[in-house]
């Protein structure tokens, strides 16, 4: 899958999960946490993401990142793979 | 002496004790002014809170005295091997069990052991206890494994002080399996190292929200693949007619269903909505009232889904036990027709409700107290009758063990 794919898959979700969030505001430097999203809200993101990209990637693998863009470089260099 | 293979094994009796106080999360949210907008996708109405006098021992014993109490003595002395699970270890020696033996009366003829392995705990031990009734190495014998810990969390633990919950499951375990049947053989394992959530000190817990959560779905979509493949043909929408999971909070076993579903090809809403409410709403109506029973967790949503379904013949029933660390397990038993009425004794939701309702500024009252809990002190004298206006709200209860005091590093316990 191209680059700019994982990062429209990733920020489209986000957009289906958080829709009261503005497009402007969905930016790759800040976290989900920062959108409003809570736990559950994230398990849904991560879980959306890996079933529209048809990824078997542990979900565990996406606790560490510190934003959205290490979130689309992880998945980038993964796909990949 | 002679030994056979106990093909039949299971779920003898099984109680829960789950204090005689809790509070609202509403109100929780409130006293702690945190984002209303969050409590939705928790799934709970009240955590169980642990009065001071209380504690792992007292849990584990208030839960597993009414099954005695149902026993004669010599069905008691067939008890012949009683395992506590707790991540509230009150000594680096001396057992939980050992107490819990005292104040149960049971016979000298049984092995006395505490494990841990997080929330995971009980289901080892009960597994490791299936394997033994099964083996027939000792015919007629019974097996007691209780599961028991207390909360150690303030504000501190910001959105995860309103989901944890406090007290005990115990469940009696022989070839006489009145309430639930092992599906032996039918089971999938998935364990590695991770530190998603854990304990460092006997006053605070440690935890990695999402990373806990994450490893928590992992577990259950890996442990059931383990499942499968040793069960053949065994699907997840079929083979169940009940589920109930390890529940630290209801929100995440909904999160988890759907993921589960997802990963089957289910992806319609309807169908999705539809099969949780069947299958899973059952078992986190008394879960949704204590918060996370850790170790008793999903022996508590077994409870709960004995005595809110109605089985016809024979219902299989899912199980899904999770451990930080990490170890889970899917398995699963069968309930016949007549499991609620042997569960029915233990009036698990009558005690519930009857449990007293706290304010914020009563469960602040209480909480520096109840975080010494787990401290190891050489003497501590407890006083019962501080707390006497709680314990007269409270609309109805068993005699319950109390912490008197500790001297000399010695537990000494009163029933009152």
């Amino acid at each position: 899958m191209h680059n700019t794919d994982i990062a429209g898959v990733v920020m489209g979700t986000i957009q289906l999960i958080l829709p009261h969030v503005p497009e402007s505001e969905i930016l790759g430097s800040v976290h989900l946490s920062d959108l409003g999203a809570d736990s559950v809200d994230r398990v849904e993101i991560m879980s959306t993401i890996l079933q529209q990209l048809g990824a078997d990637i542990p979900l565990f693998e996406f606790s560490k990142f510190k934003n959205i863009n290490q979130m689309v470089g992880f998945l980038e260099k993964e796909m990949k793979g | 002496m002679s030994m056979q293979l106990n093909t039949v094994v299971g779920i003898e009796a099984m109680n829960v004790y789950c204090g005689i106080a809790q509070i609202s999360v509403e109100v929780m949210f409130q006293g702690r002014g945190l984002d209303f907008k969050r409590m939705n996708n928790l799934g709970m109405q009240n955590r169980a809170i642990n009065l001071p006098f209380e504690d792992p021992i007292t849990n584990a014993v208030n839960a597993a005295k009414p099954i005695i109490d149902n026993l004669t003595a010599d069905e008691v002395a067939q008890i012949e091997i009683l395992v506590v699970a707790s991540e509230s270890g009150i000594d680096m020696s001396k057992s939980i069990s050992s107490y819990v033996h005292r104040h149960l009366g049971l016979a000298n003829t049984c092995r006395l052991l505490e494990v841990k392995q997080a929330c995971f705990a009980s289901t080892a031990a009960i597994q490791l206890a299936v394997g033994y009734l099964a083996s027939g190495i000792s015919s007629n014998a019974k097996v007691m494994v209780i599961g028991t810990d207390v909360a150690i969390v303030n504000a501190r633990a910001e959105y995860m002080e309103p989901t944890v919950g406090a007290g005990s499951s115990a469940l009696l375990l022989s070839n006489n399996p009145k309430i639930a049947q092992f599906d032996l053989g039918a089971f999938g394992l998935h364990s590695f190292e991770v530190l998603d959530s854990a304990r460092p000190t006997a006053q605070h817990e440690i935890a990695d929200v999402d990373g806990s959560l994450f490893v928590y779905l992992d577990c259950l979509s890996k442990s059931f693949e383990n499942y499968k493949s040793k069960v053949t043909g065994a699907d997840f929408l079929n083979t169940f007619n009940h589920l109930a999971f390890h529940t630290p909070f209801a929100g995440l076993v909904k999160s988890a269903h759907k993921k589960m579903l997802r990963e089957a090809g289910i992806a319609d809403v309807a169908l999705v909505s539809e099969d949780f409410e069947r299958r899973l709403t059952p078992s986190l109506h008394y879960p949704s009232m204590v918060g996370n029973l850790c170790s008793a967790s999903v022996y508590l949503a077994l409870a709960s889904t004995i005595d809110h379904i109605h089985v016809n013949d024979v219902d299989r029933v899912g199980l899904f036990s999770y451990g930080s660390g990490c170890s889970s397990e899917f398995f699963s038993l069968l309930l016949s027709r007549d499991s609620k009425n042997h569960l029915k004794p233990m009036q698990i939701g009558d005690y519930l409700s009857a449990r007293t309702e706290l304010s914020f500024a009563e469960y602040e009252s209480l909480l520096e107290e109840n975080l010494q809990c787990l401290v190891p002190v050489e003497n501590r004298q407890l006083a019962v009758s501080k707390y006497q206006h709680l314990l007269d709200r409270v609309s109805k209860r068993r005699k319950i063990l109390v912490l008197d005091n500790i001297t000399d590093y010695y537990r000494n316990y009163i029933w009152i």
